[in-house]
C-alpha cells in the first residue's frame, strides 16, 4: 500500500516537473536530474561502459537528449526514469559502436553483475543492473580470498586501493613490466573464479 | 612491520613462467586501457571487464555528489531552448482547460447556491417541477442534506484536503491539479477536520455543456465551451433542463439585476478550484446523462427517477430494490449501451447505501460494480470514489485514500485518452 502510494506520488511529482519543464523551466528538469542522474549512472551506464569518464559523458548526453525530446515522453504507468534509462543505454551502445574511432577503452561488465542483480519484475527493469553494494563487496572479497596471495595483493592495490602502477610495482617488489603481466594474470584468475562462483548467466545484454 | 612491508609468498610455479608474446601484448594493451589511453587491437576485453567490475565494487562505482553537481551545472548551462511541440500545445491546452474549469466552477457555484436556497424554500414544488436529471445531480452532490451529512462527517474525503490546498488560489493545468490534490490526500490526518462547503455546481455546469461521444471525448468539448462561456449564459442555454429552469426562476425573481451587478458578483466570488473527486462525480454524471438519453429505457429512467426523488429511508429502500432488480436484468435497446450503464447501477446502489447510512453495504455494491471488470469509464472512477467513501465511513482511512487515488487515476487516464483522441 505504502509502496503503491509512493509510486503514485512519485509519478505525479514527475508529471508536475515535466509540465513545468515543458513550460520552459529548466529548474524543473534539474529536479528530475537530481532525482535520477546517479541511478542512471550507476545502474545503466557504468555497467555497460565500465569507464567512469565515458559514463559521465554519456550521462550528460542522456539528459541533453532527454531535454530536447521531453515533448515526446508519454507519461503512463512507468516512471520517467525508465525512459531516461533507455536513452542512456542507447547512448552507451552508440559509444561502444564508436570506440574504434574514439579509441576509448570500454568494458561491459553487466554480465558479471547479473548473478547479483535484483530479480526483474518488469521489462523496463532489464535496462538496469541493480546490485546491492554490500552483496557485491562480499562477492568480490570471497572471490579474492580464493586467489593466491600475490594476485590478491596486486588486485587490492591496483583496483581496490586505486594506487598507481608504479606504487603497486614497488610494493610488490617487481618491475613495471612484470607488474603489468602480473595484473593481467591476476585479473584472468579472478574472472575464472568469479564465473565459477556465481555461475555465469546465459542472458547477456546484446552489444554490437 | 606493516602489511605492505610483509614479504609475499613466492609466485606459484606456473606464474613464474615468462610471458608469451601474446601475453605481453595483452598486458601492454590492458595497461594503456586502464590508464585511459588508446589500447590497440590486443586488448584483453575479459580482463578489462573484470578490472571495471572491481573498480565498480568500490566507491568509484558511484557518482559522487560533487561530480553530480558539477555535471548538473554543465548540463544546465548547455541546455538549448526547448523546441515547441505538440506536447507543449497539449500542456497549454490543459492549462487553459483547468483555468476555464476553475473559473466556471466558481461562477456556477454562486448560481447553484442560490438554486439550493430556492429549492429549500419551495422544496415540494421544486421537486415536482424538476426533471429527474436535476434532482439526481443534487442528490449526488455532497451538499445534500441529512443522509449524506452522516457520511460526510466520517469520511476522510480527498476533497476536504484538496479544497484546503487550493485555497492558495493556484490553478495550473488540470494535470497538476490532479497531482497536487492526490499528494495532499496522502495526509490522512487532515481529513479529520470539519468538512468545508463544496461547490456542487461544477458537475451541472459540465453537464449543461456536455457533448456526445465516447467517455471523455465530450469532456474536452465541454471544457472548451465552459472555459469560454460565462455561467449565466450556460444556464440559459439550458442543455441541462433543470439548471435552465432554475436559472429562469432566478431571473424572474430578480429582474432588476443588471449586467454590472452580475459582473460584480462574479468578481466577488472567489474562483472555486476543481477538486479531483468532484471532477470524478461530474464526469460520471455527464456520462450518465448521455447514456440515459441514448438508452431511453423507461425502466431505467423510472428507477433512477425514483431514487432521485427519494427523501425518506423507506423511499430510498424502495428505489434500491428497483435498482437491484435492474442490475440483475437486461435493459435498454442496445446491449452495448446497457453494458456501459451497468456499472452505474452499482454506483447508484452504493450511493443509496451511503445515504441510508450503510457503509458496509455501499462497499459491497461498489466492489460488485468493480468486479464487473468494465473497461475504464467515468463510472468505474465513480465506483472507486464510492468505495473510498464507504471505506472511510468504516474507518479504513488508508484503504479510502487508495481508492480515491484509483478514482483519480482512472479519471486522469480518461482525460489522457480524450486529449489524445484525434
Amino acid at each position: 500500500m505504502d509502496a503503491e502510494l509512493n509510486d503514485t506520488a512519485q509519478r505525479l511529482w514527475e508529471r508536475q516537473c515535466l509540465a513545468r519543464a515543458l513550460r520552459g523551466e529548466p529548474a524543473a528538469f534539474g529536479e528530475i536530474y537530481d532525482a535520477y542522474a546517479a541511478r542512471v549512472y550507476e545502474r545503466v551506464l557504468l555497467p555497460v561502459l565500465g569507464n567512469a569518464a565515458a559514463a559521465e559523458d554519456a550521462l550528460a548526453e542522456t539528459f541533453r537528449v532527454a531535454w530536447q525530446k521531453l515533448a515526446d515522453f508519454e507519461p503512463g504507468k512507468v516512471s520517467i526514469y525508465y525512459w531516461l534509462a533507455r536513452i542512456a543505454r542507447n547512448k552507451a551502445l552508440d559509444m561502444h559502436r564508436a570506440r574504434k574511432v574514439s579509441g576509448r577503452a570500454l568494458a561491459n561488465f553487466g554480465s558479471l553483475l547479473e548473478p547479483l542483480c535484483t530479480p526483474h519484475d518488469s521489462p523496463e527493469e532489464l535496462l538496469e543492473r541493480e546490485v546491492s553494494r554490500h552483496d557485491l563487496g562480499e562477492a568480490v572479497q570471497a572471490t579474492l580470498s580464493e586467489l593466491n596471495e600475490r594476485y590478491r595483493h596486486a588486485i587490492e592495490l591496483r583496483f581496490l586501493q586505486d594506487l598507481s602502477r608504479e606504487t603497486c610495482a614497488e610494493r610488490l617488489g617487481v618491475k613495471l613490466g612484470t607488474f603489468d603481466v602480473l595484473i593481467l594474470r591476476a585479473l584472468r584468475a579472478f574472472r575464472k573464479n568469479w564465473e565459477e562462483r556465481l555461475q555465469r548467466p546465459s542472458r547477456e545484454l546484446a552489444l554490437p | 612491520m606493516t602489511d605492505a612491508d610483509a614479504p609475499l609468498p613466492p609466485v606459484p610455479p606456473h606464474d613464474d613462467l615468462p610471458p608469451s608474446e601474446e601475453e605481453t601484448q595483452a598486458a601492454n594493451a590492458l595497461r594503456e586501457a586502464l590508464e585511459g589511453r588508446r589500447a590497440g587491437t590486443h586488448l584483453p576485453e575479459p580482463a578489462l571487464e573484470t578490472a571495471a567490475l572491481l573498480r565498480f565494487s568500490t566507491d568509484a562505482g558511484q557518482l559522487s555528489d560533487e561530480r553530480r553537481a558539477a555535471l548538473r551545472a554543465e548540463l544546465m548551462a548547455s541546455l538549448p531552448q526547448l523546441p515547441a511541440s505538440r506536447r507543449t500545445v497539449r500542456k497549454g491546452l490543459r492549462h487553459w482547460l483547468g483555468l476555464g474549469l476553475t473559473l466556471a466552477g466558481g461562477a456556477t457555484a454562486v448560481v447553484v447556491i442560490g438554486v439550493i436556497g430556492a429549492r429549500q424554500l419551495s422544496a415540494p414544488a421544486a421537486r415536482e417541477e424538476a426533471p429527474f436529471s436535476d434532482a439526481r445531480s443534487v442528490a449526488a452532490a455532497p451538499a445534500a442534506p441529512a443522509a449524506s451529512a452522516a457520511t460526510a462527517q466520517a469520511a476522510p474525503s480527498p476533497a476536504d484536503v484538496s479544497m484546503r490546498q487550493t485555497a492558495n488560489g493556484e490553478s495550473e493545468s488540470a494535470k497538476e491539479e490532479f497531482a497536487g490534490r492526490s499528494m495532499a490526500m496522502r495526509a490522512p490526518s487532515a481529513s479529520a477536520e470539519p468538512r468545508p462547503a463544496r461547490a456542487p455546481a461544477t458537475g451541472m455546469a459540465a453537464r449543461a455543456a456536455s457533448g456526445a461521444g465516447a467517455p471523455g471525448a465530450g469532456t474536452l468539448a465541454a471544457r472548451g465551451e465552459l472555459s469560454a462561456a460565462p455561467a449565466e449564459a450556460r444556464a440559459d442555454e439550458g442543455a441541462g433542463p433543470a439548471l435552465g429552469a432554475v436559472a429562469a426562476r432566478r431571473q424572474s425573481a430578480e429582474p432588476e439585476k443588471t449586467a454590472e451587478q452580475t459582473a460584480e458578483s462574479k468578481k466577488a466570488a472567489p474562483p472555486t478550484p476543481v477538486v479531483p473527486t468532484e471532477q470524478v462525480k461530474r464526469e460520471s454524471d455527464k456520462y450518465r446523462a448521455e447514456l440515459l438519453a441514448e438508452l431511453a429505457d423507461p425502466r431505467v429512467d423510472g428507477a433512477y427517477g425514483e431514487l432521485d426523488r427519494a427523501q425518506s429511508p423507506a423511499e430510498l429502500e424502495r428505489a434500491r430494490e428497483r435498482l437491484d432488480d435492474l442490475a440483475s436484468s437486461s435493459f435498454g435497446g442496445s446491449k452495448a449501451n446497457a453494458e456501459r450503464l451497468r456499472p452505474d447501477i452499482y454506483c447508484r446502489l452504493a450511493e443509496v447505501a451511503l445515504r441510508l447510512g450503510q457503509p458496509q453495504a455501499a462497499l459491497d455494491w461498489a466492489r460488485r460494480g468493480l468486479a464487473l471488470g468494465a473497461p475504464a469509464s467515468p463510472f468505474v472512477a465513480r465506483l472507486y470514489l464510492l468505495e473510498g467513501q464507504a471505506k472511510s465511513a468504516l474507518g479504513d482511512r488508508n484503504g479510502a485514500a487508495k481508492s480515491y487515488l484509483k478514482a483519480i487515476e482512472v479519471n486522469e487516464q480518461l482525460l489522457d485518452q480524450s486529449l489524445e483522441a484525434p
